[in-house]
Parts: structure tokens; sequence; C-alpha cells
């Protein structure tokens, strides 16, 4: 296989700065939804973390928060401030991952975060479809038999979570 | 696992040479479980929805198959090279399922250079070396970290064996000349003492027995009325010893000569860079017109090489220059043996002539009978310790017993040339002395 040649690529800020970036579009967001400017000025703290320690449990509480505000606020299920949060809190997430592998004074080759970017943009679809599926069925009450069905089947999905991080670990 | 296993594994928080989650993982499944759980028992479309993307990226991480061994291999990296730009190829085996790379390789500058973030497809990787400065130094340690997908599963990081080379002295241009006189093989290109069979006219004397019929001079005889024989001088290489003094290695900033350098073997513009491009230089410019030249470290004499010829002897001279700077440092008193210089040799000193040993050392080789040529490495342009008011006279003394010291030299035979950073100076005088009609 021939040799590929080293170029220069991007600086290795330009992924904080991504999380940042995308921290502050969230915090608009929330802005836009009604949240309240002195918890976000903590959140833009938070996010400041985030950027600058992208392996710190800032992280959690950057994507935490505003699902918690977001059920608080209320409104919509499926609305374009939701769906704008879907995928920037997606999007958060990874940055952090993969800035959390590199220091700042690192080279990023652009090449290496394009299957990452698909896979990002395949996963985002499947949940706009799940989206679509949620404002197709009808609202109404759930009978008790299939709430008991659903408390199990998410009994299920954390011990299958637990089950396969042990092994991996 | 052994009690020194257990300790490292718990200094390292479980990171290290094999595949382990990062705390992206943990995230992804904590949120994602939690959001999607927590929707479904309050019934909150919404947090499903935010939830699942991060569930989705963990199971996909999760299910997909990560293994094997990492490993990373340097190809085409010599022992020894020039001053500049010189390449190699990283090749790297990721492991299965491996996505992204992160390894440390240089970027076409000095150093071990930054971490690159790669796709794990680039099997073969080019990079540039470049090292600027001569003498041993770390060119690669590609220190890597493989990732599978969305970085939550990791193999490493694992820190590399360092690689390195030693960069040769470089070379500058000089012409031939100041040599002494004296047959040592059949052929040479220096003008010998002894009559031989060179083109260049020595003597014209009387015919005596023995002389060739084809070396009478017929004009001078009928002249003279008797035969006469044009005597030529023999033609013949020499040797050269370059006697290089590493015991001082100062630079301009006199304050800074007694704080050691941080970080490098020699310093740069310093006394024994100079010394060393100066020998490298003289040695290059006399092995090329076929003579033999030795070296000898005034400061250890174990160190030395004997003289030879040829472009081996040539590398084997300049690898051992840099053996010879990395080893520098204080030695009680300068030694140059008699028995290290062979008889009739060119003896080269490249010193800053800061003491009078290393003075009286180059004057004993000069009354052995060689031909010394002293070339004084001490930088110009010495500048004064800043931090005390007595820097300026104290350089000023400095300057004056040097000066006394060069001028010692000079009056006991010995050729005193100032070596700059071009070689201008030493190019001189060498030109001047191969000047015809001039002998020493």
């Amino acid at each position: 296989m021939a040799a590929v040649e080293l170029g220069t690529g991007l600086p290795g800020w330009v992924l904080r700065a991504a999380v940042v970036l995308t921290g502050l579009a969230v915090a608009a967001v929330l802005y836009a939804e009604g949240v309240s400017l002195t918890p976000l000025v903590l959140y833009v703290i938070l996010i400041g973390v985030a950027g600058a320690i992208p392996a710190s449990a800032a992280v959690a509480l950057v994507i935490a928060y505003p699902a918690v505000a977001i059920v608080v606020v209320g409104g919509a299920p499926v609305r374009p401030g939701v769906l704008a949060l879907v995928a920037l809190l997606h999007l958060l997430h990874i940055t952090c991952a993969y800035a959390a592998l590199i220091p700042t004074r690192s080279r990023i080759h652009p090449k290496a975060l394009l299957t990452p970017g698909l896979r990002y943009l395949a996963v985002q679809a499947g949940v706009l479809a799940l989206a679509g599926i949620v404002l197709l069925l009808p609202g109404g009450r759930t009978a008790e038999a299939v709430e008991v069905v659903g408390v199990f089947c998410a009994v299920g999905l954390v011990a299958g979570a637990v089950a396969l991080m042990r092994r991996r670990s | 696992m052994n009690r020194g296993q257990r300790i490292r594994e718990a200094m390292s928080s479980g990171r290290g040479a094999h595949w382990h989650p990062t705390d992206a993982l943990v995230r992804g499944a904590a949120l994602g479980v939690g959001m999607v759980v927590l929707g479904g028992l309050i019934h909150r479309v919404e947090l499903v929805l935010l939830g699942a993307p991060l569930l989705i990226s963990t199971l996909v991480a999760l299910v997909t198959a990560v293994g094997g061994k990492p490993d990373v291999r340097v190809r085409g990296l010599p022992r020894t090279g020039e001053t500049g730009a010189a390449k190699s190829v990283v090749d790297v085996d990721p492991g299965v399922g491996a996505e992204v790379l992160v390894i440390r390789l240089p970027a076409g500058r000095t150093g071990l250079g930054p971490l690159h973030l790669l796709p794990a497809s680039a099997r073969s990787i080019e990079v540039v070396l470049r090292r600027d400065a001569w003498g041993e130094g770390v060119d690669l340690r590609p220190d890597h970290l493989v990732a599978g997908p969305d970085a939550l599963l990791v193999h490493g990081p694992v820190t590399a064996a360092e690689r390195g080379r030693v960069i040769l002295p470089p070379v500058h241009q000089l012409p031939a000349g100041l040599l002494p006189a004296r047959a040592m093989g059949l052929v040479g290109v220096h003008r010998a003492g002894r009559p031989g069979d060179s083109v260049e006219l020595r003597d014209i004397r009387a015919f005596a027995p023995g002389d060739r019929l084809r070396r009478i001079d017929w004009r001078v005889s009928l002249r003279a009325g008797n035969l006469h024989v044009r005597e030529h001088h023999a033609e013949a290489d020499a040797d050269v010893v370059l006697a290089l003094d590493t015991r001082f290695d100062v630079d301009r900033e006199v304050g800074d000569w007694a704080v050691a350098a941080k970080g490098v073997t020699t310093r740069a513009d310093g006394s024994l860079d100079l010394a060393v491009r100066a020998a490298a230089s003289l040695a290059a410019g006399y092995l090329r017109q076929g003579d033999r030249v030795g070296l000898v470290d005034l400061g250890r004499p174990q160190l030395g090489v004997r003289p030879g010829v040829g472009r081996r002897q040539l590398l084997r001279l300049r690898n051992q220059l840099v053996v010879c700077a990395r080893s520098a440092g204080w030695a009680q008193k300068p030694v140059l043996r008699a028995e290290q210089v062979p008889f009739g040799a060119l003896v080269v000193v490249l010193s800053p002539f800061l003491d009078a040993d290393v003075v009286e050392l180059t004057v004993h080789a000069a009354r052995r009978g060689n031909v010394v040529l002293a070339v004084d490495v001490l930088p110009a342009g010495l500048r004064p310790d800043p931090e005390t008011a007595w820097g300026g006279p104290a350089l000023r003394i400095l300057e004056l017993e040097h000066e006394v010291r060069l001028e010692a030299m000079r009056r006991h035979g010995v050729a005193v040339v100032t070596w700059d950073a071009r070689a201008a100076a030493i190019a001189g005088v060498l030109r001047q002395a191969a000047r015809p009609g001039r002998r020493r």
C-alpha cells in the first residue's frame, strides 16, 4: 500500500471550539424555549468547563440540563426546539468524545471525522424517523398492561446496557 | 496479577495498551438509557427523543467488534544523516474495528511533533523529519492511541520507543593548503622536501654518478662547461591531526558560561559547535586531496581516531566528532602526547584558547617539529554579564588575556587563524598559504 503523505490538518483546538459553539447554540435554543437567564449563565459556565476539559463530568451536565429544562418548560413533544436540541446534544456528545482524545496542540485531519460524521447523520435520520412516527401515532391514555410492559422493557434496556458495558471493560 | 501490576493498573486508571471504555461511553450509556427510560416512565416523548441518539451511538459502539493489538512500526530511518529534511514511513496496524488513530508524528519541523488525529484506514504514513542542528537526537516517537466508533472504546495511549539519528556535522568547502612537506607514500599532491619526480623544479646542480641522462639541462651545461642536471621535488601526501579542545563550550553571553545549556548537546554557535564544524570542514578538504586525517580529543584522548584516508574516514571522523561533543565537559588538563601525532604531521588545534594549558600544548607540538595551525573558535562579539557591574571589565580582561595567548603562539611559529561561522577567515589563510612560491 502506498504511503499517505501527512498533511498539515487543522489545529486541535478546533474541536474544543466546536464543543463551545455547539453548547452556545444549545443555550440559545433553551433561551428561545423560555428558560430564564440565571440558570443559562451557569449553563454557559459549564459549557466553558466542558470545552476546556472534554473528558470531565461537566459534559454530562451540559447534556442532561437541557433535557430536564425542556421537560420542565413543557409544550408539544415534537417541535422545532426539541428537534434542534436532539441534533445539538448528540453533536455535543460526539465532539466531546473526540476532543477528549487529543490535546489542543494536536492536528486534526478532517478525513478522520468523515466516518463519525456519516454515522451521526444516519443516527439523526433514524431519530427524525422516530419523531415522525410519534407525530403520526394517535395520542391518548395508555392501558395499564402496556405501561407494565413498558416498565419491563425499560428495566431490560438498563440491564442489557450494563451487561454489555461489563463485557467490554 | 501481581502487586506491581495492580499498582500500575491503579495509577493508570485502567488506561494503557488494551481496549477499554472511555468517559464518553459511560456518559452515553447513562444519559441515553436514563433519558429513554425516564421519558417512557413519565410519558415525555421529548426525553426519549433526546436520549435516543446517545443510546443508539453507545449501542453501535458496544455491538461493533473491536480487538487485536494495534502495532506501529517505523521503516526507512537511517542511523546517521545530514542536516535538513529526511523521509521515513510509519506503518500502522490499527487492529479490528478501529476507526480513528491518534499518533505523534513530526510535521516537517524539528522535534517529536504534535499528535495527529487520522483515519485508521491510513496504514502507511510518510513523515518528513527535520533536524537543523548536528548531533544526536530523537526524531520520532510514534506514541499512539486507537479508537473505535465515536471514540467510545480506545486502545492506549501507548508510549512508543524513541527512534533517533546522528546528524553529522556539516562540511564547508575549503581550499587546500598549509600542509607540511613530507614524503610518506608513493603519490600525493604536496611538494615534499626531498628530490623526486614531480614537475616542480627544486635545484640545478652538477652531474653526479647515478644521475639519469634525461635530467641533464643542456643549456646550463653548455654555458657552464660541465654537465648539470635539473632536480625536481618529490610529491607526497601528508598527515593531518585535528586536535579538538572539548573542555570548553562557550557562547557570546559571558554570563552564561558557567550555566549548563538545557536540552542541547552543544550551544548553538558556541565554541564547540564552531570547532566541530571547522574540524569536519578541514577533514573533508584534506581527505578530498588524498591526505590522511586523524582526530584527537584533547579532553579525552581515548576518543581519538587514527589517521586514515577516504570517504569512510570522513564518515568515521564526523561520527566521532559527535561522540566527542556528547562527552564534552570539564577535563583537568588537555593532553596531546607525542605518539598521538605522526612525525611531520600538520597539527590543527581547534580551541577557544581560554587557558594557558592549551597554549602550552600547542607550542610544545610546534617545538616537536610539527607544523601547527591554531584555529581560534572563541565566538566573536562577546557580551558582558549584565547582572554585575564588573561584567564589562571582566570581559575586557578576558579578551586581553586571550589576545596575549594568541600572540604568544604566533611568536612560537604557530599560525593562528580565527574561525568564523562562514569559514571565510580560514579560507583566506589557506588560500594565501597555498600560493605558489610560499613554503612553510
